[in-house]
């Protein structure tokens, strides 16, 4: 029992923390950039909204009560990135003063949906029966793989920031965390544009 | 600086868009072991595209496009990448007990017959890691064995299933 455990732990894991699982990390990346440290209880929220909303999709399309067409989904992924990279460029300034969108956290329960259906796409093939500890497992490893990609995210944005900072400013130059997270923002949707062009169900 | 931010902006992009142009997908086996004094039964589920690539590839064929695979080719690439020992480290020889193909899926079975027990024996499944760096495969002892999942990835050694 335990052995299939940790087994089904270390594959969700690596599922978020490889190289080519660069549309969720590149999400949880720009679904974090909107926040600073001192907001980490409004990106607590968002982020435990986006856990719950993939969990959910997760476990019904692993036992097989929700069936989604994967080109869709493959698809959708990369339309949510845009969309929080979009929403993140349009509440730079409210974001600057503290203030995210009240409405954040169910846009990210409502993308985690989208992005559990990913998850399970390639799972419920396999596990036609026993699979309570395996989607547990997988769903834990999948947590813990999303904690150490925004640990990492947090430490870049920290060192961005310092950099910024260090940098000759006037009185009119723009915010440092304004231009952190227009750049951010930009990068990945653009980069996500151009995975939802290719991925368009045709 | 404008100009060196912007060229770095730019190298990042062209690297991170032309990494993933389709969604990642999981890439695994699941294996099912039942094993007694005697012979051991593997049952193998592997994604049809992925299997049949890789059989392609090492019967020197181009990969069909329905994702067929014959059985003659199926079990000489088994044979070489999923290997079984027996408790003298000598290599048991696999034998197909059907090859089935539902939908996504082949579902493959293999037994090793163990004369002298199967006590000590190890196997080592390195199916599809020749085609993919980030293969795991999975591999569950089936009753009356003590119920145990192991996973294979690239380059890992032959484990202890009976012992």
């Amino acid at each position: 029992m335990f052995s299939e455990f940790w087994a089904f732990l270390q594959i969700g894991f690596r599922h978020i923390v490889a190289l080519d699982a660069a549309d969720h990390i590149l999400f949880l990346i720009v679904l974090a950039a909107i926040y600073r440290r001192r907001d980490w209880r409004g990106a607590l929220w968002v982020i435990s909204a986006f856990t719950v909303g993939h969990s959910v999709t997760l476990a019904l399309a692993v036992t097989g009560l929700l069936v989604l067409p994967m080109h869709v989904v493959e698809f959708l992924i990369p339309v949510t990135i845009v969309a929080t990279g979009i929403e993140n460029l349009i509440l730079r300034e409210r974001a600057a003063s503290g203030t995210h969108g009240k409405h954040r956290p169910i846009f990210a329960g409502i993308f985690g949906l989208v992005h559990g259906a990913g998850f399970a796409g390639y799972l419920q093939s396999l596990f036609v029966e026993h699979l309570a500890v395996p989607l547990l497992a997988f769903n834990i490893g999948i947590e813990l793989g999303q904690i150490v990609v925004l640990v990492f995210a947090a430490a870049l944005f920290w060192v961005i920031d310092r950099v910024l900072r260090a940098l000759p400013r006037t009185a009119t130059s723009p915010d440092p965390f304004q231009i952190r997270l227009i750049g951010v923002s930009a990068l990945v949707t653009v980069v996500a544009t151009g995975w939802a062009w290719e991925r368009f169900p045709r | 600086m404008k100009k060196v931010l912007l060229r770095v902006l730019g190298l990042l992009m062209f690297a991170v868009s032309g990494s993933t142009a389709s969604a990642h997908p999981i890439h695994t086996t699941l294996t099912k072991v039942s094993i007694d004094d005697r012979v051991a039964t593997f049952n193998v589920r592997a994604f049809a595209d992925d299997f049949s690539a890789t059989v392609a590839k090492f019967a020197g064929r181009t990969p069909p496009a329905d994702s067929s695979a014959p059985s003659a080719d199926v079990l000489r690439y088994v044979q070489k990448y999923f290997t079984i020992v027996d408790g003298a480290g000598k290599p048991v020889v696999l034998e197909s007990c059907g090859v089935k193909r539902a939908k996504e899926l082949y579902w493959l079975c293999f037994k090793a017959t163990f004369p002298s027990g199967s006590k000590g024996a190890r196997l080592r499944n390195q199916m599809l890691t020749e085609l993919h760096a980030d293969q795991v495969n999975i591999v569950q002892l089936e009753p009356p064995a003590a119920r145990r999942t192991m996973l294979f990835t690239k380059g890992s050694a032959a484990a202890l299933i009976s012992g």
